[in-house]
Order: C-alpha cells, then sequence, then structure tokens
C-alpha cells in the first residue's frame, strides 16, 4: 500500500534524498492549495517518486475560513489534470460538496471529468447508503472515502473498503493515515498531510522498533516555548533517547541536538521517514491479514 | 429572458453569468428537457403517473412562458413540480411496501439511475416534509440542507422556517453555503432546545431568550436535569440567565507567553551559525581580504562572550538525559 504525502516541497524531497538516495515517495499535490513548489513535481521527472496523484483542494474549500482567497472552479481543475495528464497517476473528483444530500453535483462533476479521459477517483461522502455501490457499477477502478460529518470513522471505512476490495476495487482512504484505521482493512492507498502538521506544532512522529505492538508509534513533543504543555513522550526526557539517536544518527546522519531546533527541516524529515516505515508496516500486516495492496 | 443572476445558483458569490447562460438555473431550456426526461423516466412506472406528469409539465411551461422575469416565482413552480413527483413516489412507496419484502431502493433501480434514484429519494424526502409552498422559492438545494440540519428534532419544518429563523438568517444561503449549514444545524438545535422548555410550561424572557442562544452557539446542550433546575426556578420567578450565562464553555486563551525555551533560541542559533561556518568555508579565501577587520574581531569578541555566557550552564542534567532505559 502507499501513503502519499500532501503539502510537499521539493527542498523536503531534496533534504530527504540526501539523506536516503534510494528512496521512492509518494506525492500527493493540491490544486487548491497551490503550495511551494509544487509545479515542479509535474514539471520535472523525479527519480525518487514513485507516484503521484491530484486533488482539487474540495476539503480545503469546504473548511477555509477565508473563502474569497480561493481561486479555483472546476473548469480550472479540469484544465490541469489535462495539462498534466501523463504526469499523475489519478486524480480525485472535484467533490466540492460534502452534504452527502448533494451526490448529484458531485456526480456531475465526476462524469465531466471521466468524459474528458481523466483517470477520475470518485470520493465517497456517504458510507452508510449506496453510493460505493454506484461507483462499483460504473467500474471505477480506484475508489476514495472522503470527508463525512458523522460517518466517516474506523468501523465505516472498514466496512466501505471492504466492500470495495471484494467487488476488485481499490481503496484509497482519504486524509486516512493512522496505523489501526489502515492496517486491519483492505485500503490500498491513503495519504497524510500530518508529516508537515506534526512538526509545525512542535512534534515528531517516531517508528519505535523496540516497541512489542504491531503499532509503534510515538508521538514526541519538543519544549520549544516556556509554555509549551508536556506530554507523554518528551523528546529531551525520551526513555528511548538511545535507541531514536542511534536511528538519527545510522539513517540520516543527524545528531540528537539538531533537532532542538524549532524551524529545522531534519524534524519534517524525520517525520516523513516515520510515514514510510508506517506504510511498509501497514503493508505487512494488510498481507498478513490476506489482503494484497501492493 | 432577464439578466438577474439566478436565485439557485451554486455559485452565488462569484457567478456573475447572465440568467440564460447559468448552467445551475432551473427554468432554462435544459431544464424543461430535464423535467420532460423525468415524464419519459416515470411513465415507465405506470402510464398513469406519466399521463399525470405530462399534464403538470404543461402547467409548468404554461407557467414559465408567462413568467415576468422574477427568478423566485420560476424555482418556486419547478420546486412544486418535484415536490409532486415525490409525492407520487412516496406513494408508489407504501403501496410497495404492502406487497414486496425488499426496499424500495430496488424497485427505483429498475427504472431509474442511481443518481436518478437517489435525487428521486430527495423529491421523496421533502414531499414527506411537507414543507409550505411559500418557502419553495429557497430551492431544492436549500430545502434539503434545512431538513438535513432539522434531522429527527421535535418540530415541524414549517414552525421552525416560521418561528426559529429571522431574515437575516436567510440571507446567509446567499453568501456563504457552509455558514449557513453550520447555522441551520445551531439554530435548529436552540429551536428543538426552546420546544422542549415550552412543552414543560417554562416560558422564557426576552433577556433568558437572548442567553440561550449565546449559550447553544457556544455548544451548550439542553438536559433533562436542566430542565427540571429550570423549571424549580422559573417557578420561584427567578432567571436562568445566569445559569445559562454559565453553560458557556469561554475557554481562556493561553496566556500569549509564546518565547522560546534557551535550548531552542541555542538550538535555532546553532543551526543558523552551522550553515554560516559552511558557507564561509566554502568561500574563497582570497574574498577574506576584502571583509572589514573591525568586523571580524567584534564578532569574535561576541562569541568569545558567548562562551563565557555557556561556561555557567551545569551539566548535571545532561549526564541524565543520556541515560536511556534502553541503552
Amino acid at each position: 500500500m502507499r501513503i502519499y504525502l500532501s503539502g510537499f516541497s521539493t527542498r523536503e524531497l531534496e533534504e530527504y534524498v540526501r539523506c536516503i538516495p534510494q528512496a521512492k515517495l509518494n506525492i500527493l499535490l493540491s490544486y487548491g492549495l497551490k503550495t511551494g513548489d509544487y509545479r515542479n513535481f509535474l514539471d520535472k521527472n523525479h527519480k525518487n517518486i514513485d507516484s503521484l496523484i491530484l486533488d482539487s483542494g474540495a476539503f480545503t474549500a469546504n473548511f477555509t475560513e477565508n473563502k474569497e482567497n480561493l481561486k479555483f472552479t472546476f473548469e480550472g481543475y479540469k484544465s490541469f489534470c489535462l495539462k498534466y495528464k501523463d504526469r499523475y497517476d489519478f486524480a480525485f473528483n472535484y467533490d466540492i460538496d460534502f452534504d452527502k444530500n448533494n451526490f448529484s453535483t458531485n456526480y456531475m462533476y465526476l462524469k465531466r471529468l471521466r468524459e474528458e479521459g481523466i483517470n477520475v477517483v470518485p470520493v465517497i461522502h456517504d458510507y452508510i447508503e449506496e453510493e460505493s455501490d454506484i461507483y462499483i457499477k460504473d467500474n471505477y477502478e480506484i475508489i476514495a472515502t472522503g470527508y463525512s460529518e458523522t460517518e466517516k470513522n474506523e468501523e465505516n471505512i472498514r466496512f466501505v473498503s471492504n466492500k470495495l476490495y471484494s467487488n476488485g476495487r481499490k481503496v484509497h482512504a482519504l486524509g486516512v493515515s493512522s496505523y489501526s484505521w489502515l492496517a486491519n482493512s483492505p485500503i490500498h492507498f491513503a495519504d497524510s498531510s500530518s508529516w508537515a502538521k506534526y512538526p509545525a506544532y512542535g512534534f515528531m512522529p517516531f517508528w519505535n522498533p523496540s516497541l512489542p505492538d504491531d503499532d509503534k508509534t510515538h508521538i514526541l513533543k519538543f519544549e520549544d516555548y516556556t509554555n509549551s504543555k508536556l506530554t507523554k513522550y518528551q523528546y529531551n526526557k525520551y526513555q528511548y533517547k538511545y535507541d531514536l539517536e542511534k536511528y538519527l544518527e545510522e539513517r540520516f546522519g543527524y545528531e540528537y541536538i539538531d533537532l532542538y531546533a524549532s524551524k529545522t527541516i531534519k524534524r519534517k524529515i524525520v517525520s516523513i521517514d516515520y510515514y514510510i516505515k508506517l506504510q511498509e508496516a501497514v503493508t505487512a500486516k494488510q498481507k498478513s491479514l490476506g489482503f494484497n495492496t501492493d | 429572458m432577464t439578466n438577474s443572476n439566478c436565485a439557485n445558483c451554486k455559485l452565488e458569490d462569484s457567478c456573475d453569468k447572465i440568467l440564460s447562460d447559468c448552467e445551475d438555473v432551473s427554468f432554462s431550456e435544459e431544464a424543461i428537457k430535464e423535467l420532460k426526461d423525468w415524464v419519459t423516466l416515470l411513465s415507465g412506472t405506470s402510464e398513469e403517473i406519466g399521463l399525470l406528469f405530462d399534464s403538470k409539465l404543461k402547467e409548468v411551461t404554461t407557467k414559465i412562458s408567462d413568467d415576468t422575469g422574477e427568478t423566485s416565482k420560476l424555482t418556486e413552480v419547478l420546486v412544486s413540480f418535484k415536490v409532486k413527483i415525490g409525492e407520487e413516489m412516496n406513494w408508489i412507496e407504501s403501496d410497495y411496501r404492502l406487497s414486496h419484502k425488499d426496499g424500495f431502493w430496488n424497485f427505483l433501480l429498475k427504472y431509474f439511475s442511481d443518481s436518478e434514484g437517489r435525487t428521486l429519494r430527495n423529491y421523496m424526502k421533502i414531499a414527506k416534509s411537507e414543507i409550505d409552498e411559500k418557502y419553495y422559492s429557497l430551492g431544492i438545494d436549500h430545502i434539503l440542507t434545512i431538513l438535513t440540519a432539522i434531522g429527527k428534532k421535535n418540530f415541524h419544518v414549517n414552525d421552525f422556517l416560521a418561528n426559529g429563523l429571522k431574515e437575516s438568517d436567510f440571507e446567509l444561503r446567499k453568501h456563504d453555503r457552509d455558514e449557513w449549514k453550520r447555522h441551520l444545524i445551531k439554530r435548529s438545535k436552540l429551536f428543538a432546545d426552546k420546544k422542549s422548555l415550552e412543552s414543560e410550561l417554562i416560558n422564557l424572557t426576552e433577556e433568558e431568550n437572548k442567553s440561550l442562544i449565546d449559550a447553544v452557539d457556544n455548544n451548550y446542550t439542553l438536559t433533562k436535569k436542566d430542565i427540571e433546575e429550570f423549571k424549580k426556578i422559573k417557578m420561584n420567578n427567578g432567571s436562568i440567565v445566569k445559569i445559562l450565562n454559565d453553560k458557556i464553555i469561554k475557554t481562556p486563551k493561553q496566556a500569549g507567553n509564546n518565547t522560546l525555551t534557551l535550548q531552542t533560541k541555542i538550538a535555532n542559533f546553532r543551526e543558523l551559525f552551522s550553515d554560516f561556518l559552511h558557507s564561509i568555508e566554502s568561500e574563497d579565501p582570497n574574498s577574506y581580504k576584502n571583509v572589514d577587520r573591525k568586523l571580524i574581531d567584534d564578532m569574535v569578541v561576541k562569541i568569545e562572550k558567548l562562551e563565557s555566557i555557556f561556561k555557567n550552564i551545569p551539566q548535571e542534567e545532561q549526564d541524565n538525559d543520556t541515560s536511556s532505559e534502553n541503552k
């Protein structure tokens, strides 16, 4: 399975590849957000990118406070998808309306993108009723589970992904990147923007191989500010400090003290690596459950 | 055709199209075609229904051709047509359920595509709600949003629209769809709370009403225990304003002391300094002679001063930190 990282810039790609030259990353680009140098990923070939996919930015549109700053339309997204048609693996639908009652709006956009020959992925917002059946019948190879105010939970994602998988479809769980949600369901793809959010808020995820559990996640907290709240795993008092120190040195050539710097890119690099490890662990667990999500 | 913007337009904020060009407008030739398609589709379920809607369609087209250019009236005509479709389908459903064990959805799929089936169910939902015709001008999408917000609460949609919302609340839908949805959820919750209080004969004063609005807007949920408490207070001619104000969970903002810890300040400087050293090392040594010597001397003095400050930081803590339980 693949975990796509969203909100990526070439700076992070270059630093990660400098540390791990054989790295293969999966990147999700958001047309709506247009962050940083996103076009670099589309205009140039990167041997360290395994897969590139596109998102319309519908999620941002639905939750942004400052809507007047959003400058994107269906026509714009369609043109964008067409322009870079050979550069990405698939593109999510322009599912601009998250209200499950307004399915027809999203469905209309889906059909229009498909008619243009775009490899478009429908996004389910209704987990309970028959929205997934419609996409199965319409013969979409990949179907995404998206936002729902009340229905997006581990149980419903498992239910829908099992149904889609048993019908020979691949599932992309949008915005899902927790081990338990992914590992126990036949999910081929997921994505995360947390890799960047964690460091932005003074946290850093670490896949700790010393832990006995299947989910080896520890979220470490840096004491960056004088009023920082303390959490269970403080970076400067981490009980597995020796293991982490060794991992930082061997995998990236970083010193433990390098990561005390609050704005260092190194925190992001370690965070990216967590999702690479998570991806491997989830794939292994899915395989042990009999799911083929390669 | 008129040049005013479409009342139902989903791009209300930015749409500058004239009515006849609008893709979403409900009464263009395209809309008539959609209705005709409905009639054809419905004829598939039974001939009687086909005939019924054929005559309804004639009524609609006549009304449209008589139109004076008022968008809202035309929306009403179209919503009315769709509600009629919903009503008929509700009848069909109730007949169907009497004689079939499988779900009505399977029946719908025999005659309609999935998306048509879902649209029909929306029409059925609106018809079942018995929303007053005077609200048809809101359009199908907004009516559905309202019904979704109300859910299964203890009041009728017409009561809510007449007494639970103000003119300004309705205006919101034209400017911000998401805010309109959130607002409807809050107002419907408030209205449900008021109904619960009324059923216990608790009448609120204007001030209490205002406090209740504030509390609900701040995620307060009325409980049975609260109702009992309010009842007692009101029976003693007391006021529930204070209690309601206390229900507002005010999360105090953290003291805005976002000062970096000394350790982080040092680490940030160390990273900058490392980059600086790296760039100096990569400079052509010949370029050093162009630098003002005073500048370099001053910098060295500062680095020495830094060294003398750091000498005062105790070592003990660091020694403890490096001892890992896994070491």
